[in-house]
């Protein structure tokens, strides 16, 4: 496949081409047997990579969090994993992990090994490994922290459990005060929880509110300037 | 060196244009390297059985 767009297939099915280069490449694809056969073959890989996240959260998590709200993956990915019967790519997540770590062993990224994860920054609690489902915080405003939340009724009230993902950056390398609200239905609002955290750390931590999970309408994630960074709704 | 334009281009959803400004490499080269980064990843995956 000597063409000069044999090297486009990966950033073509990673979604990082430019739009203009991308039109480009379809273009070109729809004229070319071999950069076609190369996108296919490679089609499906995103979407593997991509479950990682769901699967290991605390060691890809921060990362593919933020990818994942970017939604660049061409339409093409997603027809290919769409098509792919459910028990099947079960099966293959499982395997993708274990050739992933293989590949990934000693990444840098602030991703940590996947054999060895990090001990966490300023954990107050780590997940337990059948940790509950999770949700994810919405971003309000431009950042680049991630969070996701934990609900659980007790008699006391609710116990909420934040994992919070700020990634490396290279501009900066302050730790910064964030803070997490629970707003109740009439309007009460209760601070969960305050905490430093600066690039490349990861926070999980537990607060338990009064309020129940019927009064609980909304989290949010604050900076130090009140400003509301991510936020939750409740169903 | 394969790993970094996958993380990159991955994992940060970064285009070719920024990664190669943060690698401090030319845009051809991350190009080339995304290209052989997933081609060696399809080819381990390829001798566990787990795709074609």
């Amino acid at each position: 496949m000597k063409c000069d767009h044999a090297f486009d297939d990966g950033a073509y099915v990673l979604g990082a081409l430019s739009p203009s280069e991308r039109a480009s490449f379809e273009r070109h694809l729809a004229g070319c047997a071999a950069c076609r056969e190369a996108v296919a073959s490679i089609a499906v890989l995103p979407g593997l990579l991509g479950r990682l996240s769901s699967l290991d959260a605390d060691t890809v998590g921060s990362v593919t969090a933020e990818f994942a709200t970017e939604q660049r993956i061409p339409r093409l990915v997603a027809a290919v994993t769409h098509a792919r019967r459910k028990d099947r790519a079960r099966l293959v997540v499982a395997v993708v992990v274990t050739a992933a770590v293989a590949l990934f062993a000693g990444v840098t990224a602030g991703a940590g090994r996947v054999s060895d994860p990090p001990p966490s920054v300023l954990g107050t609690v780590s997940r337990p490994p059948s940790a509950p489902a999770m949700f994810p915080m919405v971003a309000q405003v431009e950042t680049k922290a991630t969070a996701e939340l934990a609900f659980r009724e007790t008699l006391a009230g609710t116990v909420i459990t934040m994992h919070c993902a700020y990634p490396m950056l290279s501009e900066y390398h302050k730790a910064y005060l964030f803070r997490l609200f629970a707003i109740g239905a009439d309007g009460q609002t209760e601070q969960v929880s305050s905490w430093m955290a600066g690039p490349g750390e990861e926070v999980t931590l537990t607060g338990t509110v009064r309020l129940t999970m019927d009064d609980l309408i909304r989290v949010e994630l604050r900076n130090r300037e009140d400003l509301v960074l991510l936020a939750y709704n409740l169903p | 060196v394969h790993r970094e334009v996958l993380v990159e281009c991955f994992y940060k959803g970064r285009s070719i244009a920024e990664a190669a400004a943060r690698l401090g490499i030319p845009p051809g080269t991350v190009k080339s390297r995304t290209h052989y980064a997933l081609q060696s990843l399809r080819l381990v995956l390829a001798e566990m059985g787990v795709v074609r």
